[in-house]
């Protein structure tokens, strides 16, 4: 959501967005993991599954790691196959578990209030599985060299650790499916979501504080307190936390991942992901947007970035979109508004952008100019500003002053 | 008849430096644009916009009351008024999605912001609108994999992924 409308607070609001702000911060941390902690909620994972502690722990420098470790030890899961891998236990019997008795305990009212209070905004804050994705990229566009040498490195001296140990536990007869292993990981930091909705309705829910269900929660909490992590019954691997992540505010603790100046996470081995106001983008996007760039590019929502990155002036000018009407701009006396036409290729949709010029100037003085997308139906520059707000055209024809 | 420095000592609100502080603030009862926002006289969109039954209105501080929050720190529109002048509400109910507040001024008020300078409204009847731009069709929601659906709440799991079009997001500074 852009801009924040403000509407007064009460107590109980004001602590659930102090609880869902906390943990933003905790999902986007770059402090040292506590190790001693996170291993006690493993520990205590394993012992709710009532699986025996491998004691063997792997740590690996970035989710790209461990995928590539994975992948490299010949460790053998066919998403499918969940019911039989330990991520299928440890979410069945202590995250379901603790989920489906928060649900009874809590209202319904509780339960929407810590789904759009809570969970949205922890999701969004670290980009939702932009991260897996970006994993997911990375296996279908290039073979392992490609990677960070640090990646590669911390993947190969993972696999050698596991590679005595690891067992074949797809079906027999069937293709081993050897690169999509890394799926079944929970997602540490990166699931902060669930643990900051279900601590919060664990707190509101009140009782008896000696609970199972709590203790298979806290467990759960710490395991989830690194990186990824990788439960098998021969070891458990896990990433190390990014060491950089950028984000922009949005107002009232409500962050997202965002970086214009270059990546805006970074792993320990190198490993980078480039943000464009929440949206995953490649390295160009930020580095080097161009029109010839924008127009190869595949994905919509990316072509949008890498517009808004180069600005959309520039784009317009070294496109050579076609111009459709120019008009004075109502209210700001020396100043005129352009329409423009914008392929449906490049927007997804038939669509005009308006090149509208800021009533106020810049502390040196000059104009910002920026562009609005509006429906392909505008047929003129006045009529699109109008649009902008819900206005016609003779309304807006009539504004006395912008600013 | 204000200027903006003087709006800027009596609600010590600040606005930029470049901006012209000794200019006598123009006050208009039409349509006027500050930035994002647009100040628009009530009558003419009266088919559109009202304000809901039962709004809680509240009456508007000489210090100025808050109505948009820029993002990504960006700078706020404050709703200045002499006190006993104005009353407002967030309580809107606009067909187009894009009313945040209205006003009832029973003289000239103004609507502050860092980057735009002051807005000068004379009394009457308002509503403030965001503005909007269009917004490309949804990408359709991958099917989500067992693993990333299970990282999910159950109550969401249960809920039907169906991924409403949304024709057009707001925006701010």
């Amino acid at each position: 959501m852009e801009g924040m409308s403000i509407k007064p607070m009460d107590d109980a609001q004001r602590a659930i967005a102090a609880h869902a702000l906390e943990w933003t911060d905790r999902a986007l941390s770059t402090e040292p993991v506590d190790w001693q902690r996170w291993l006690t909620g493993v520990r205590g994972c394993y012992d709710h599954i009532s699986v025996r502690w491998p004691g063997n722990v792997v740590r690996v420098s970035s989710p790209l790691a461990m995928a590539r470790a994975l992948f490299l030890a010949r460790v053998d899961e066919t998403p499918g196959d969940e019911g039989r891998a330990l991520i299928g236990m440890v979410r069945g019997l202590v995250q379901d578990r603790v989920d489906g008795l928060l649900s009874k305990f809590s209202d319904r009212a509780q339960v929407t209030r810590a789904l759009h209070r809570v969970h949205s905004p922890v999701e969004a804050a670290v980009g939702g599985d932009a991260v897996a994705q970006a994993v997911e990229h990375a296996f279908a566009t290039g073979p392992g060299i490609r990677d960070p040498h640090d990646t590669q490195e911390s993947a190969r001296a993972a696999a050698r650790r596991i590679a005595p140990s690891t067992v074949r536990l797809g079906r027999a007869g069937q293709m081993a499916n050897r690169s999509s292993a890394w799926q079944l990981h929970l997602g540490g930091q990166w699931d902060s979501a669930w643990c900051a909705y279900a601590t919060y309705l664990a707190g509101v829910v009140g009782g008896d504080t000696r609970k199972g269900w709590r203790r298979r929660l806290q467990a759960l909490v710490d395991a989830q307190s690194a990186g990824w992590w990788w439960p098998h019954l021969s070891f458990v691997m896990v990433s190390d936390r990014p060491r950089v992540v950028r984000t922009e505010e949005l107002g009232d603790g409500l962050r997202r991942l965002h970086n214009a100046d270059g990546p805006a996470l970074v792993w320990p081995d190198g490993w980078s992901l480039y943000f464009w106001h929440g949206t995953r983008v490649p390295a160009w996007v930020v580095e080097k947007p161009t029109v010839d760039a924008i127009h190869a590019e595949a994905n919509v929502e990316v072509r949008r970035c890498g517009i808004e990155s180069m600005g959309w002036e520039a784009y317009l000018t070294k496109a050579r979109l076609r111009l459709i009407d120019t008009a004075a701009d109502p209210g700001n006396d020396g100043f005129e508004l352009r329409l423009y036409e914008v392929p449906a290729a490049v927007w997804g949709m038939p669509a005009r952008v308006l090149l509208a010029i800021n009533g106020s100037p810049e502390r040196d003085g000059t104009r910002r100019r920026y562009g609005l997308p509006v429906p392909a139906d505008m047929d003129t520059a006045v009529h699109a500003a109008a649009w902008t707000y819900g206005i016609s055209q003779d309304q807006y024809a009539g504004l006395a002053r912008r600013t | 008849m204000k200027r903006l420095m003087d709006l800027t000592a009596e609600t010590g609100l600040v606005v930029d430096l470049h901006l012209m502080l000794d200019m006598v603030i123009p006050v208009h009862d039409g349509f006027q644009a500050q930035g994002d926002l647009l100040v628009a006289p009530l009558a003419p969109l009266a088919d559109r916009v009202r304000a809901a039954e039962g709004a809680e209105w509240h009456e508007v501080s000489p210090g100025g009351v808050e109505l948009l929050r820029g993002l990504a720190g960006g700078n706020t529109h404050s709703l200045v008024a002499d006190p006993d002048t104005c009353v407002w509400t967030a309580d809107v109910i606009d067909a187009d999605g894009l009313a945040i507040a209205a006003f009832d001024a029973m003289a000239t008020v103004y609507l502050l912001h860092r980057e735009h300078g002051a807005t000068g409204i004379a009394a009457g009847q308002y509503v403030v609108r965001r503005q909007r731009e269009l917004i490309q069709p949804r990408v359709p929601l991958r099917r989500m994999g067992f693993v990333r659906h299970r990282s999910l709440p159950r109550a969401v799991q249960r809920e039907v992924l169906a991924a409403q079009a949304a024709r057009y997001r707001l925006i701010a500074d």
